[in-house]
């Protein structure tokens, strides 16, 4: 029943607090602390000995703005994700979804229409939909395009470009369909025991893991539950994020964004430089459009800016080290690398195909 | 067999509870006297809101729990979630400054022919317009060759141009994070005994000028004048 988790370099509770085993007893566990504690250290280190200069307020700022930024939503994410392991059975998911698995996918992919959720906040309710049966391609699917296909996306793109439309579009279009053919692929090439982290599996434990059981518990029992459930969830969850935050506001901070855009002359440079960008930047789908739109005066053509809305809000630092918490490394290869192929190949297709 | 004794100590207190508890109080600090328009824009209030009654559910959900919690991993975790704690207290009243603006200058990759400074001033006087930073970005047509008041921060970019300072405030979207810098570039012999991240008022006549072969507005420097920082947060234009 206690079994180590062998494959996990950051040990994850099941999400309930129970001594349910002694995770991090591998070597890839002990890694993950030796690595969150050298953060730890790393962190206190430069608040005490470097508190007077104006490069640590210039840290502190940025990073303490991704982190307040980003928290409410996966405050959000953790309480959702809550409630579905107590009031959603794997039953009731699985006939919420299509029976084809391609008519999941297509549909998964545009769940954020009415369920607007932002990267920060769709990871944990990602990692619940999945614990309780969700499909791995739809899951991937509403993962990589929840966060562009929503209309809270859709307003600030449209807003940001001074109020044109077919760019606001495109973003999302661009989104949706790279978010279907990375879920496509992922279904047939990896099988969930390949993708995702093992969760230790605790039968008398009854508030956590699957709740198909809390048939017995009364309403008021039960919210309890959920709540107890979202509080654990952030608790496990939130470390990623703050780690994610302090490398993005590192590179913010120290690396001169004029170093991206001098290799900008042509445009497949221009591509990839806003790629890495927006992987190092690490802002909300909703406020990147607005950076995207500052890159136009300095003549980034519009397929780098694009390729910088739509990159972002499904790969960056902090999505890379929350993603820790869902799946395996291999996975995250993965999903990363197709992620960022099949946005470099979409871009270059748009900017050769003449589109401004 | 001390550390197990520790440990067994340690594993009855109720670690996430405690981390939540701390949180609380630090959404409570950056309410009072709003001091979150230091990190998002004032409209943001509400998640601040959102959070601390989400976090207090939380924290009391996890009061009520009776479980112990595993020392280590439990250890870790709720000391990853206290860092940002430590930086928000720690940053005071601080703002992004000219440090930040040497970072997230940008000039175009497609380089101009570059263009002599201006020196001469419009012959015409058509008066002197106090817009903001932002509104002379937006509306530059109505205000070349004009003469303008602004205020702003202002930072000398030596590695640049050693002749040259900037006057500029950031413009943000959502937080301090996404902040661009919106400024004038003006000569710096004609301020003298002001630092780096004085807020200043200036007046001068603005015209498009290159810089490093690439365009930028160009102040004709008449007057500089240090001011105090007006409240907390004027660094930030808020979109």
């Amino acid at each position: 029943m206690n079994q180590p988790l062998k494959t996990a370099p950051f040990p994850m509770d099941g999400g309930c607090g129970h001594l349910h085993h002694e995770p991090g007893d591998s070597a890839a566990g002990r890694t993950g602390r030796c690595l969150q504690v050298v953060f730890l250290v790393s962190a206190m280190a430069m608040a005490a000995l470097y508190r007077d200069s104006e490069a640590y307020a210039t840290f502190s700022v940025i990073f303490c703005s991704i982190v307040l930024e980003a928290f409410p939503f996966m405050l959000l994410g953790t309480l959702i994700s809550g409630f579905i392991e107590v009031f959603l059975s794997r039953d009731q998911l699985i006939r919420l979804l299509p029976q084809r698995k391609y008519d999941a996918i297509i549909l998964a992919a545009l769940l954020g229409i009415i369920f607007p959720v932002c990267e920060c906040a769709i990871v944990p309710v990602v990692r619940k939909f999945l614990k309780k049966g969700m499909p791995l391609g739809s899951a991937v699917a509403f993962l990589l395009a929840g966060p562009i296909v929503n209309p809270l996306v859709f307003a600030s793109t449209y807003v940001a470009y001074s109020f044109h439309f077919e760019t606001a579009v495109l973003r999302v279009m661009s989104g949706f369909f790279i978010a279907v053919a990375a879920a496509l692929v992922i279904e047939v090439c990896l099988t969930k025991s390949q993708a995702l982290k093992e969760a230790p599996v605790v039968p008398e434990c009854s508030l956590c893991h699957d709740t198909d059981d809390t048939g017995t518990l009364s309403f008021a029992q039960k919210i309890g539950a959920a709540f107890r459930h979202s509080a654990l969830d952030f608790y496990d969850i939130g470390r990623f994020l703050i780690m994610g935050a302090f490398i993005a506001a590192a590179l913010q901070t120290f690396v001169p964004r004029q170093i991206f855009t001098s290799v900008m002359a042509g445009p497949v440079t221009a591509i990839v430089s806003m790629m890495v960008l927006a992987v190092a930047l690490n802002l909300c789908s909703e406020a990147d459009a607005f950076i995207a739109a500052s890159f136009r005066s300095v003549g980034i053509p519009f397929s780098a800016q694009l390729a910088f809305m739509v990159l972002g809000p499904m790969l960056d630092i902090k999505l890379i080290l929350m993603y820790l918490s869902v799946f395996k490394g291999k996975m995250i290869l993965v999903l990363s690398s197709m992620v960022v192929l099949l946005v470099f190949l979409s871009m270059l297709f748009l900017e050769f195909s003449g589109w401004r | 067999m001390a550390v197990n004794k520790w440990k067994n100590k340690f594993s009855f207190v109720n670690l996430p509870f405690l981390v939540m508890a701390a949180w609380i109080i630090t959404f409570g600090f950056l309410l009072k006297d709003d001091q979150y328009h230091l990190f998002l824009k004032p409209q943001f209030g509400v998640l601040i809101y959102i959070s601390l009654m989400i976090l207090t559910l939380f924290a009391v959900s996890m009061f009520t729990l009776k479980t112990q919690f595993r020392v280590s991993d439990s250890l870790i975790k709720g000391m990853i979630l206290l860092v940002p704690v430590v930086f928000i207290f720690s940053t005071g009243d601080q703002t992004l400054g000219g440090f930040a603006l040497s970072k997230r200058t940008l000039t175009s990759p497609e380089k101009k022919d570059p263009q002599p400074a201006p020196s001469a001033v419009n012959q015409e006087d058509p008066g002197t317009s106090e817009p903001s930073i932002l509104k002379l970005v937006r509306e530059w047509d109505q205000y070349q060759g004009r003469r303008v008041t602004l205020e702003g921060l202002y930072y000398e970019p030596r590695e640049k141009d050693e002749t040259i300072a900037v006057v500029f405030r950031y413009l943000v979207s959502c937080c301090a994070a996404d902040a661009l810098p919106l400024g004038i570039v003006l000569k710096k012999e004609g301020a003298k005994g002001i630092q780096d991240n004085d807020w200043v008022k200036i007046t001068g006549v603005v015209q498009e000028a290159m810089l490093d072969e690439s365009p930028v507005i160009f102040m004709t420097l008449e007057r500089i004048e240090k001011l105090p920082l007006p409240s907390k947060g004027a660094v930030y234009i808020y979109q």
